[in-house]
């Protein structure tokens, strides 16, 4: 199993205190991106990406950010100035699910955590993917640690109609599945200057 | 057509009191149904009284004590129920997803599967979204109910009466998953009650 990189994506590589290591080269950070009708990034979006910056500062490795849909193409370019890495378009091509295609990607880059909007539809395309890839989702997350000796994220929301703060972490896959809860977001900043390149996905 | 509602029990938090010392929730009193619950076997409900040939069945993950909460259900006039009996964190959706896409698939996967949305209670409705992963459920053969979503109606004394003689089947948890299967990836780490 060892020689199998995506074994632990499988489940089938889940051992007692796993750290970094037994997770193979599993790093960087996705955010699911959103915009409203007419293509503009939505508050929850630029909430993420703030988010996301904030952690990779102690991470030390990268963000994308991703779009899905017919017109996601023409949409990304709205994210450009954001700080990001990278924005990967998924094209719709195969007529395969956006589960299916965000869960061939991540079998293929292997990012340490995923990041999806408090949305309808992110809190739905995030439990299937979680689901697809056997790895641990955390909703609603309004606070993030992060232990940099086994790189996970100790990830903060409430249960029981908001009586109980529960920290959850995902030792034993990647990656780290999570909404962030409206609020949560860290501000951004935009840069003129610098522009994020676009990279059309053909899954 | 094969219809199943995924229903789920809750702690009576009018009746339970955090334990600060052993950082758990002490739970009194039965689990209750919550309201999502109710919506989504109104929900199945309705698809039973616009369809014909329709079969229905609650399916809920927990201990024996919950079978009340299935009685109810099939009071709501399910046909039959599936109690999967196992000892799993209120919190742990990876693992409860798990155990029922195998029950389902035990048993026979739906055609439609019927859950609800957030209860406010734990993951956020996750679990039947991941079932519905899990069993390859696509949109269409799969329905999430928010709660409110409808006005569920209440049970009649007949039909909580007929409740008490509908079939009522038990899965066992290890049974279902064994060895390195029944197991998570995710731990809590830390709890705070805000009451």
């Amino acid at each position: 199993m060892e020689d199998d990189p995506f074994a632990f994506m499988r489940g089938e590589v889940v051992p007692e205190n796993a750290a970094r290591s037994e997770f193979g080269s599993a790093s960087g950070i996705v955010i699911t991106l959103e915009t409203d009708e007419q293509g503009k990034p939505t508050k929850a979006s630029e909430e993420l990406i703030g988010k996301a910056l904030e952690l990779n500062g102690e991470l030390g490795s990268r963000v994308s950010g991703c779009l899905t849909g017919a017109k996601a193409l023409d949409y990304a370019k709205s994210f450009v100035h954001y700080g990001l890495d990278k924005i990967l378009v998924v094209k719709d091509s195969d007529g395969s699910s956006i589960t299916e295609q965000f869960a061939k990607w991540a079998e293929k880059n292997q990012p340490e955590l995923w990041m999806f909007p408090e949305s309808r539809l992110g809190r739905r395309t995030a439990a299937r993917v979680a689901a697809r890839l056997r790895t641990g989702f955390v909703n609603s997350v309004q606070a993030v640690n992060i232990d940099l000796g086994s790189r996970s994220m100790e990830m903060t929301h409430l249960e029981l109609q908001g009586k109980l703060r529960r920290t959850i972490v995902v030792r034993e896959a990647r990656p780290q599945i999570m909404t962030l809860a409206a609020g949560a977001g860290s501000p951004v900043r935009l840069s003129e200057t610098e522009r994020s390149p676009i990279e059309v996905l053909e899954l | 057509m094969n219809v199943v509602a995924l229903i789920k029990a809750v702690p009576d938090l009018t009746q339970s009191r955090y334990s600060r010392s052993e950082m758990k929730l002490q739970e009194k009193g039965p689990r209750l149904m919550p309201p999502v619950s109710e919506n989504v076997l109104e929900a199945v409900r309705q698809i039973k009284e616009s369809n014909q040939n329709v079969s229905t069945r609650a399916l809920l993950l927990g201990n024996q004590a919950e079978e009340i909460v299935l009685r109810k259900a099939l009071a709501f006039g399910l046909d039959q129920a599936c109690l999967i009996l196992g000892d799993v964190d209120i919190y742990d959706p990876y693992l409860k997803s798990r155990l029922i896409a195998k029950a389902l698939e035990k048993l026979g996967v739906p055609d439609v599967l019927v859950v609800g949305g957030d209860s406010g209670s734990g993951s956020g409705g996750q679990v039947g979204i991941r079932v519905a992963e899990l069993l390859s459920l696509e949109d269409d053969k799969f329905h999430l109910i928010e709660q409110g979503a409808n006005q569920p109606r209440i049970p009649n004394i007949m039909a909580i009466m007929k409740a008490g003689s509908k079939e009522l089947i038990t899965l066992k948890a290890e049974e279902l998953l064994t060895g390195e299967e029944f197991k998570s990836v995710q731990t809590i780490s830390r709890e705070e009650w805000l009451g």
